[in-house]
């Protein structure tokens, strides 16, 4: 305390007449730091939203998804690998015998070993944490993998290949980073604040 | 630019990598602005701030990758001699 100036000082008096350090204008929210985390999963920007700071949650929002639908558009939709399908996007089976029956029996490949399918497309940790829109991507990649109807010898979608599979790829694992950054951030805001 | 894309038959947004293979290094300024934006969107207290701040970082990200460029073509060749 002794480095306190006096109560009488005129440092204390410009402190006790500036206005308080606020975040934004609106009132503080009394969203969980949970809460927020998700909502900022499911919803690139939302977390901030929910704290109150509509400004700096769709700036996030809205350059995060850009960044990852820019990422789809260069490389095209096929630049998601996803763990559990080939190439024509058939899932991945993997024949187990019983060893008491001696049956042979195929099982999905992410049902025995997820990890080392994962680690074997280890870019869809991060593209995963841009949320539901990847889920979604995720899907239409394995959709548009599969052979298309009119001409089975080809895909429906095509794949890229070198430096633009590259660049798409860094952008949709980029946009799931800065992504992640937010919902650290948001979440550590409202803990703050539900703390204050 | 739609005969650029014309010519090499694109034609299915999304469905087909974009004929940009030649320009790919342009590719990295909206990724450098998007993370500058972020990046700065978290740090900065006031939103008023963001637009000089990435402005800033993106220039500064851009230097760096050009002057990482250049070392690490410098020492290529000093290696291949």
């Amino acid at each position: 305390m002794a480095n306190q100036p006096p109560s009488n000082s005129p440092a204390s008096a410009a402190a006790a007449a500036a206005p308080p350090l606020v975040y934004s204008s609106r009132p503080a929210s009394i969203a969980a730091a949970p809460l927020v985390a998700v909502a900022s999963w499911v919803l690139p920007g939302a977390g901030y939203v929910l704290i109150g700071q509509r400004a700096r949650g769709l700036t996030i929002g809205v350059t995060i998804i850009v960044l990852f639908l820019l990422g789809l558009l260069i490389a095209g939709v096929r630049v998601m690998e996803v763990p559990g399908y080939d190439a024509n996007g058939k899932a991945i089976e993997v024949p187990m015998r019983d060893l008491s029956t001696g049956a042979v029996t195929s099982h999905w490949v992410m049902g025995i070993s997820p990890l080392v399918e994962v680690r074997s497309k280890p870019w869809i940790v991060p593209q995963l944490l841009t949320g539901p829109i990847a889920i979604g991507a995720a899907g239409w990649s394995v959709y548009e993998s599969r052979p298309d109807p009119n001409n089975p010898t080809q895909s429906r979608g095509d794949q890229s290949h070198a430096r633009v599979n590259e660049i798409g790829s860094l952008y949709l694992s980029v946009a799931g980073l800065l992504n992640l950054m937010a919902i650290i951030d948001a979440a550590h805001r409202a803990a703050q604040r539900a703390g204050a | 630019m739609i005969n650029f894309l014309a010519d090499y038959n694109y034609t299915r947004p999304f469905l087909q990598p974009m004929p940009i293979w030649n320009y790919w290094y342009l590719l990295l300024l909206p990724l450098c602005v998007g993370v500058a934006v972020v990046y700065k969107a978290i740090k900065c207290r006031s939103m008023s701030q963001v637009p000089a701040e990435a402005a800033s970082i993106t220039v500064w990200i851009l230097v760096c990758f050009a002057a990482a460029g250049v070392a690490l073509v410098g020492l290529v060749k000093v290696m291949s001699r």
